[in-house]
This record gives structure tokens, sequence and C-alpha cells, in this order.
């Protein structure tokens, strides 16, 4: 670490030890560009950054276990304890009412127009949008979260157990979105499928995303960061058995920006469920993957037509 | 001192605590509760202290308390040891689930939350006078982090505060102290270069130990 003083306009990161850019990332108050500076080191594999930040990371947290003891009200371990028990959702018996077989991209394929493209998708909207237009409102007083879903290995990789090649497609675009996003302090949640070894859905899908495996991650190139959420969930909809709807309450999120595979099953799944809890659903057609073309441009525009349950109020 | 310190409830060293935690995490990816309660034991005043510091409000911390120690049992999978110990990867998230709440109250936490309210069943260490707990716990590594706290200068410990807690930019703690932006990073790249020597002797300590 170079004990002068640096210029006091700021930093020459490329003039900067490894050693001070990891005490300032550990420590917070890096501007959003500095800060991306030093996250695209620690992407690009910089090992000498990534042991450093560690380091610094540690520093920082004896001084916080040091500083910061305050004993919890006794009751709260009990409830917590409780909780999470409730939460864990590993022996949840399968509901036998699901059909065996997922049959959205072939509905989709029943109710698209021959000529049906993303030009007309587009236009479709418009036309929804002239015929039942959302009240004024302020976009300002939007609070938006941006929900990633199923963007993991078992989904993504050539020859994963449930491949999803236009999935591959869209990572660029995602990536740009993401990086957009937390330049602006929205939050990221990562919505992971998620199941035991021994789960009963594999009865009807191949042995997919099991917890704890390599397949059940996110792709590198989408690697959460530290600030993001993940959560974990089993079935079609990010809202079914999470605890993904009160941490949406609690961060005053009214707007959602679903994003990730496949458009036809769980983002479609999520979206009419988001709906119903009043949140307002946005499907940006560059950061979604169906399981097929058309199955994308049926759920978009299944989503496209319908409004929130009484939309949550924007402060 | 510290619950950190105290962790094993033997006065060992806290270098030994750390490495024992990266066990607990292996324990509680194979959903292990018990693992999960000694972790609780551990941590939960570290995380509820930040958390109250952060917020300002008991009411929130225990919030922050839920939504931490959820989220490390849902994910004990992702905690990668490389990248640091089990205790920076609590004070992360803690911090990134306080600093959170406080955007979304769009409520600004008290600058000093010293004077906590009575029902938050405890008060911050005060800087000068030890716990009760510190005089139960001997060996060298607690003089070793007592002098390293010592050693940070009144600017280089605020300027450390306003980052973390209050999530200044350099640049505002700069307008704020009336310090030169540059000195601002050099005070707090210098303060976590203390805080690392300290603990790089804690673990060398403890390997020359075992």
């Amino acid at each position: 670490m170079n004990d002068q003083d640096p210029k006091s306009t700021g930093l020459e990161f490329e003039q900067t030890s490894a050693e001070a850019l990891a005490a300032w990332y550990a420590v917070g108050g890096l501007s959003p560009e500095e800060r991306e500076e030093i996250d695209a080191r620690l992407r690009s594999g910089d090992p000498t950054l990534a042991a450093e930040l560690a380091k610094a990371s540690d520093g920082v947290a004896l001084l916080i276990a040091q500083e910061w003891a305050v004993p919890p009200a006794p009751d709260l371990k009990e409830r917590l304890m409780e909780a999470l028990l409730k939460a864990e959702p590993v022996g949840r018996q399968k509901d036998e009412t699901w059909p065996a077989v997922a049959s959205g991209a072939t509905e989709a394929g029943a109710f698209m127009d021959a000529d049906a493209d993303l030009k007309a998708l587009s236009r479709y909207f418009e036309q929804a949008h002239q015929r039942f237009p959302f009240p004024p409102e302020s976009d300002r007083a939007a609070r938006k979260a941006v929900l990633v879903i199923d963007m993991l290995h078992d989904y993504v990789d050539e020859h994963a157990p449930m491949e999803a090649p236009l999935a591959r497609a869209i990572v660029p675009a995602l990536q740009e979105l993401l990086e957009l996003e937390r330049e602006r302090g929205t939050p990221i949640f990562y919505i992971n499928d998620s199941h035991p070894d021994d789960d009963r859905d594999f009865d009807v899908w191949p042995k997919h995303a099991v917890r704890g495996t390599a397949g059940a991650r996110v792709i590198p190139q989408l690697a959460p960061r530290v600030q993001d959420y993940q959560v974990e969930r089993v079935s079609y909809s990010a809202f079914f058995e999470t605890g993904l709807e009160g941490m949406l309450e609690r961060m005053g999120v009214t707007d959602l920006v679903l994003t990730g595979q496949a458009a036809d099953a769980c983002v479609l799944g999520t979206a009419i469920d988001a709906l119903m809890r009043g949140f307002r659903v946005e499907v940006p057609e560059r950061c979604v993957a169906g399981l097929t073309e058309e199955g994308k441009i049926f759920a978009l525009r299944r989503i496209g037509m319908l409004k929130p349950y009484q939309p949550k109020k924007r402060r | 001192m510290t619950q950190l310190l105290s962790a094993s409830g033997d006065g060992q060293n806290p270098g030994r605590a750390w490495q024992e935690d990266v066990e607990l995490m292996s324990r509680l990816d194979r959903r292990d509760m018990e693992a999960m309660s000694q972790l609780y034991d551990r941590y939960s005043a570290m995380v509820n202290g930040l958390a109250l510091r952060i917020t300002g409000h008991p009411g929130d911390a225990a919030e922050v308390m839920q939504e931490v120690f959820t989220q490390v049992w849902r994910q004990a999978a992702n905690y990668e040891s490389g990248r640091g110990s089990v205790v920076s990867w609590l004070c992360t998230i803690t911090r990134t689930r306080a600093l959170d709440l406080v955007r979304a109250r769009a409520r600004r936490p008290a600058l000093e939350a010293e004077r906590a309210p009575d029902d938050c069943r405890g008060e911050p260490q005060d800087r000068d006078e030890p716990s009760p707990e510190a005089h139960v716990i001997a060996g060298q590594s607690v003089v070793m982090v007592k002098n390293a706290m010592t050693q940070l200068s009144a600017p280089e410990r605020r300027a450390i505060e306003l980052a973390y807690y209050e999530d200044l930019s350099h640049s505002e703690i700069a307008a704020l102290t009336g310090l030169p932006l540059g000195t601002v990073k050099t005070h707090i790249a210098r303060a976590v270069r203390k805080l690392k020597m300290t603990v790089e002797a804690m673990q060398g300590q403890e390997a020359a130990r075992t």
C-alpha cells in the first residue's frame, strides 16, 4: 500500500495496490464506477485482489465483532428456529394434482397465429395498452426488483438434464440489464430451482437442480454478487412455498422485472402469481428465453394482457 | 470483550473459533439444526449489534437478524472459505440487509446508536470499559485485538464508521470531515491494514499452537 495520500481528486485504479482496493471495497464508500471496476477485476479472476479482499473483509469483521455485541431478545432464537424448520422444503410431498407433463409449449403453438413474431407481439402490447391504459402514475415512485429465474447449469449448459438451448442466447442482454440495475441500486433476486436428492418431482422430470450440486448453481456469467438475494424454490412460481413475497413487501417493492427462463413455464407462473399479489410486472423480451420461441411469445402475450390485482401503491 | 472472543466459551483463540466456523457451515449445508443453533449462539449478538448500529432501531435489527440467519440457513452452500471467514460473510450479509432496510424506509439511522432503547436487551460494548466476559478471557490474543483497536487513530476510525455504518461515499466523508478525498481513502486503507495484521497474527498464533 502506498502510504502517501493519493491525488485529492481520487484514484488511478491501475496504479493502486490490490491491498488498498480491497480495503476500500470491504469497508464501502466507493463510487458505483469504482466498485464496478473492482467487480470486473474479481470477475476476470484476479487472484491477488481476491486474496486481499478476503483478508480485508476478515479485518473489518474483527472490528465489527469487537465493537458490536448486543444480545437479541431471548425469545428470538426459538422463533427463528421454528421459522427455519418451516422454511425447510426437504420432505415436502408432491401435490398429485400437478399434471405429469408440462403442456405450456404445446398449448402455445395451438394459440399462435401463423405469422406471429416479436414485431406482432410489440403491436399487440401497444394495442392492449391503448385499449386499457394504466392510470397515470409516476414511474419515479416505483420501487423495482429484478428476478432472475433458473439461469442454472442444469438448464443452460449444453447437454444439461433440463437443457433449454434458447437460454444461452439471452445471457449477454441479461448481463447488461443486471449491470445497469445494480448501478441503480435495484435489488436483484435469483430464483433458483432447488430439489432434495429424492424429490418425487423426478418421477416426471429428469433429475435436475439437486440442492448442493454444481447443476443447481447459477452459471458463472451471471453469478450473484454478495448484495444479491437468492431464493430457492421447488415449483413453477417464485412465490410458491418461499419467503419471497414477505421480503419484497418489507423492502417496499412495487414493480417486478422478470428475467431468465423459461418464459412459458416458470416465468409465466411467477408472473401470474406476482400480478395476483399486486406487483406490476415487466418482462423485457431480450432477457427471457422460452422453451420454444412460440412458447415465449404466447407467454408474453398472456402476461401483457393482465394487470395487477389491486396494484401496490408507489410511494 | 465480545462474543467473538468468547465464542467457544473457553477463552480460546478466535483464530481457532473462525476455523471451527467453517466446519459449522458444512454441517449447515447438510441441514444440521444443531449447527445452526451453535452459529446463532456465537454470532447473534454481533449480528444484532451491527444491525442495530446501522438501522438505529431494535425492531428493525430483529427483522434483519431474522433475514440474515434465514439466508445463512438456506444458502450455506454459497459460503466459500477462500473469500473470507464466516464472520466476515455474516457481517457482509448483515450490513447489506440493514442498509436495504434503511433505504427502503428512507430513514436515516442515528449517527450514534449507542443510546439504544431499553427494550434492545443490551447495550453496545463501551469502547473503554470491557464487558464482564472480558475478565474471564485470558490469553494473548485478547490483548492483541485490543491493541489493534487502540492503534486506529480517531480519523481512521471515523472514516471507517462513516463508510461502513452510514453508507457514505468517500467523497461525502471528505465533505463532512473537511479532509481531502485522498486522505479519507488513505485512512481507510491504513485502518484495514492494521486490522488485517491483527487477524494474521491471531491465525499465526493458532497455527503455532496446533
